[in-house]
């Protein structure tokens, strides 16, 4: 058995099936005499369960007593023959995708980290980056590099300053475990499969060459500062796994902004968080003070979190406050965001902060809404980062 | 005199369609122009003009308008020889004479092409059976075949699904049968490939069972599709005639007799789009312009379609008593009055076309690149709709039930399905195409996909 299915894979190596007759001969004329033949129902039944190929199927069911778990279990342990074949071979299309794991500050949890993943993963052709399995395996490799950014940044810390959005090292996330995301529910792989293995699985399932181009990451919260919370948006343009679009994000485009809300203390207020003294002194008053106090303030924040994304990813952005007129972000004009009304992206921040009362208190120091750093990527593109 | 006066419009019509061809995609013109079926009705009329129509001769190679033509595409998986498959078929009717034999390397080179300013990419074919013609597009992505399909640079009438025997079918089959389904195609015929690598022919029937299965999930006719199993590589390679040549000349027949073809511009309901409108004193109102599809003869009555308005009249015409599509021709208007007839209406065979005050639309957002916008847009986006002689201004919005509409933005380069909702009413068909322009540059093109309200 196992030797004609070397006799195969080494003759489907040769690009576009320009087979060997020899090479073919062998193997047909070598059929596998297996007395438990797996049935073409079983065989069906399988690739229901898992989108393998045919001789994969009966190879599985025939090593596992014609059993379906325990088929697809052998699956599961089994990198295919099929990614070694496909590796190597140009990929030109591709996704982005975003795993958002928290938002940041909300009423119940001022301190609440700002924390995502970005990838990017190449595929051949937008057949396979439109199909559900890459999709949903996007979405487990960028929730892989959410959940791995602390360890591999480590070493990092220097280099990057003092970045929140940071690129991870893809080689050693390639290293790393894959951890599905919760919600995903059961998945039929085995324990501590690397994220690369994941990779090469679906190479097995979709016969093309998947890559992973670039991955990022933030992880951020302010646990000393009371008077600031971080908030993130995201976007991705055009993917089609939407599953969650509560946590994930896919598509040509896609872009994270990571926004601070700096709520108005007085000057002493400010001085009791600056200093020793305990913040109880003042009535535990922070930044979440601000999410409880307004319905619908977080769902409002959302909103604009998401136009700026939005608008990060359409519009033709260099920087934040650097770029001119045309660059800057704070300088374009707010279309991506429904009541801009013609103005600006700095005015409409500005104006949203004095609505829900985060403008300057009386007398003390000034709060405010303000946009600290973006990240843009499209399929084999460059990156934007403003900052 | 009357003959140089004639020879005169047919040079204008003659420059404006090759320009036209050229601006459209040259692969378009078999089946817009009908001029050659149009040779024995001039001859009969006694008037011999063939030699004055330059356009009816193709500039290189002669095009042999006798057979129907239909376009066909493959779609598959990249390794499941979807570039072999059009090889081998090349060289199969080119042994009985139908074709001219394209080596793989001279198949595989998808080059970009331009049609109405939009970078496609995409290889074509032709090749001949008994009964058909067929242009014969492969397109490297999904976005691509939607392109070519919006822009109309080559419409596909029906598919090829190629499945490779060792893989069956695969996850993105499923994309490939949506492409199908959302290009308009509505009978494939499908090959699976290398059926020399399986030794055990019930996996051949596990694969034919599945794809059938497949075929009835996206609503088609997954019992009757022809499947045809064979091996493309061995046709190519000139061994094995039971699966290779002798199955290639299958599917080619399965085509023939599965795939429907799209009705003739000339067996479609007489239309004229008003380009330009004369009056000649004492005899009524003259209106100009190109058929675009159908036949009509003098004495006709006709309807006067769009911008508000609905007339009823017969036409007659001098110089000949019968104009068909492709001819740029003039028609005397009984009883009209100059101001009851404007550029931008259409002249047509009466309850043909409606005037649609609102429809439904595929687009593609040209990027910056192909001269589009550089910036993305939301709903409520206000272009000039330009469709046959006529512009209007239009605003897209998102069909009913779309999530998060009013935030759901459109980038240059996207191919999206929206509502675009007309300033005045204009007369349109499903598969009616336009170009969508702003502050003088072509922002989008689009295809009618569904009429929504009709005045």
């Amino acid at each position: 058995m196992s030797s004609s299915f070397l006799a195969r894979s080494s003759s489907s190596s040769s690009r576009h099936h320009l087979t060997p007759r020899s090479l073919l001969r062998l193997y047909s004329t070598n059929p596998p005499a297996d007395p438990s033949k797996p049935s073409i129902k079983l065989i069906a039944e399988l690739r229901k369960h898992a989108p393998v190929s045919l001789p994969l199927a009966r190879e599985a069911l025939a090593a596992s007593n014609l059993s379906i778990p325990a088929a697809l279990q052998w699956l599961a342990t089994r990198s295919s023959k099929k990614a070694d074949k496909v590796a190597g071979r140009a990929t030109n299309d591709g996704l982005v995708g975003v795993w958002t794991v928290s938002r940041g500050a909300n009423a119940r949890m001022r301190s609440a980290p700002v924390w995502a993943g970005m990838v990017e993963m190449a595929c051949e052709t937008d057949f396979v980056g439109r199909s559900e399995v890459f999709g949903k395996c996007l979405a487990e490799v960028a929730h892989s590099a959410a959940f791995h950014s602390e360890v591999l940044l480590q070493k990092q810390r220097v280099k990057d300053g003092d970045a929140l959005v940071r690129e991870l090292p893809v080689d050693q996330l390639l290293d790393a475990p894959l951890i599905t995301p919760p919600i995903f529910g059961l998945t039929l792989r085995k324990t501590n499969t690397s994220v690369g293995d994941a990779i090469r699985h679906l190479m097995g399932t979709v016969g093309e060459n998947i890559t992973l181009r670039r991955a990022s990451a933030v992880r951020k919260d302010t646990p000393t500062r009371k008077d600031l919370g971080l908030r993130l948006g995201t976007y991705g343009h055009g993917g089609t796994f939407n599953v969650f679009p509560q946590h994930f994000v896919s598509g040509r485009v896609a872009s994270m902004a990571v926004l601070a809300v700096k709520a108005p203390l007085t000057e002493e207020e400010a001085k009791v968080f600056g200093g020793a003294k305990s913040p109880l002194d003042l009535g535990g008053k922070s930044v979440g003070d601000w999410f409880r106090k307004e319905d619908g303030f977080e769902a409002k924040l959302e909103e604009l979190e998401s136009a700026i994304a939005r608008q990060v990813a359409g519009f033709p952005v260099t920087g934040i406050r650097e770029g001119g007129e045309e660059g800057a972000l704070y300088e374009q004009q707010f279309i991506m965001y429904p009541h801009s009304e013609g103005a600006n992206v700095k005015d409409v921040l500005a104006k949203w902060a004095e609505t829900h009362g985060l403008a300057k208190a009386e007398g003390g120091a000034s709060g405010g809404l303000e946009v600290v750093e973006f990240l843009k990527w499209s399929v084999g593109g460059e990156a934007v980062v403003g900052k | 005199m009357l003959r140089t006066q004639l020879a005169t419009t047919r040079a204008v019509a003659r420059r404006l369609y090759s320009s036209r061809a050229t601006l459209v995609c040259s692969r378009v013109a078999p089946r817009q122009s009908v001029s050659a079926a149009r040779a024995p009705v001039s001859l009969r009329n006694g008037v011999n003009f063939i030699s004055r129509r330059g356009y009816a001769e193709p500039a290189s190679k002669k095009f042999d308008r006798s057979k129907p033509f239909l376009n066909i595409g493959t779609i598959g998986h990249v390794d499941h020889g979807k570039t072999t498959l059009t090889a081998a078929i090349t060289r199969v009717l080119a042994e009985r004479g139908g074709s001219e034999f394209m080596a793989y390397d001279q198949i595989d080179k998808a080059p970009e092409e331009r049609a109405r300013g939009i970078t496609i990419n995409a290889a074509h074919i032709e090749y001949e059976t008994e009964n058909r013609h067929y242009g014969h597009i492969d397109c490297p992505g999904h976005a691509d075949y939607i392109k070519n399909m919006i822009s109309g640079a080559a419409q596909m009438d029906g598919a090829i699904i190629v499945v490779s025997a060792t893989d069956g079918q695969m996850p993105q089959t499923r994309e490939h049968l949506l492409l199908a389904r959302q290009v308009g195609i509505k009978k494939l015929v499908v090959f699976i490939n290398k059926i020399d690598m399986i030794s055990d022919p019930e996996m051949l029937e596990l694969v034919d069972m599945e794809m059938r299965d497949l075929l009835s999930t996206y609503n088609f006719d997954g019992e009757n599709t022809p499947i045809i199993m064979g091996s493309a590589l061995a046709a190519l390679e000139g061994r094995d005639k039971e699966i290779g040549a002798d199955k290639i000349f299958e599917l080619t027949k399965a085509c023939d007799a599965w795939l429907e073809l799209p009705p003739r511009d000339l067996d479609k309901p007489f239309l004229l789009p008003v380009e330009e409108i004369f009056t000649k004193t004492g005899r009524g109102t003259i209106a100009c312009g190109r058929a675009e599809r159908g036949v009509i003869n003098k004495g006709d009555e006709i309807e006067i379609i769009g911008y508000g308005s609905k007339l009823k009249t017969t036409m007659f015409r001098k110089e000949l008593d019968r104009g068909e599509a492709g001819d740029n021709m003039g028609v005397l208007l009984r009883g009209l009055k100059r101001e009851q007839i404007e550029r931008g209406q259409v002249i047509a065979a009466p309850g043909s076309i409606q005037s649609v005050k609102k429809f439904q639309a595929q687009l593609y957002v040209l990027t910056k690149d192909e001269g589009g916008r550089y910036t993305p847009f939301v709903q409520n986006y206000q272009p000039q709709l330009f469709v046959r002689s006529s512009n209007v201004t239009i605003n897209l919005s998102w069909p009913e039930g779309t999530d998060d509409a009013a935030t759901k933005m459109v980038m240059p380069g996207d191919n999206v399905e929206m509502v675009c909702e007309l300033v005045h009413d204009v007369a349109a068909d499903v598969g009616t195409r336009f170009t969508l322009r702003e502050g003088g540059k072509t922002v989008g093109t689009g295809i009618v996909t569904k009429i929504l309200e009709v005045v």
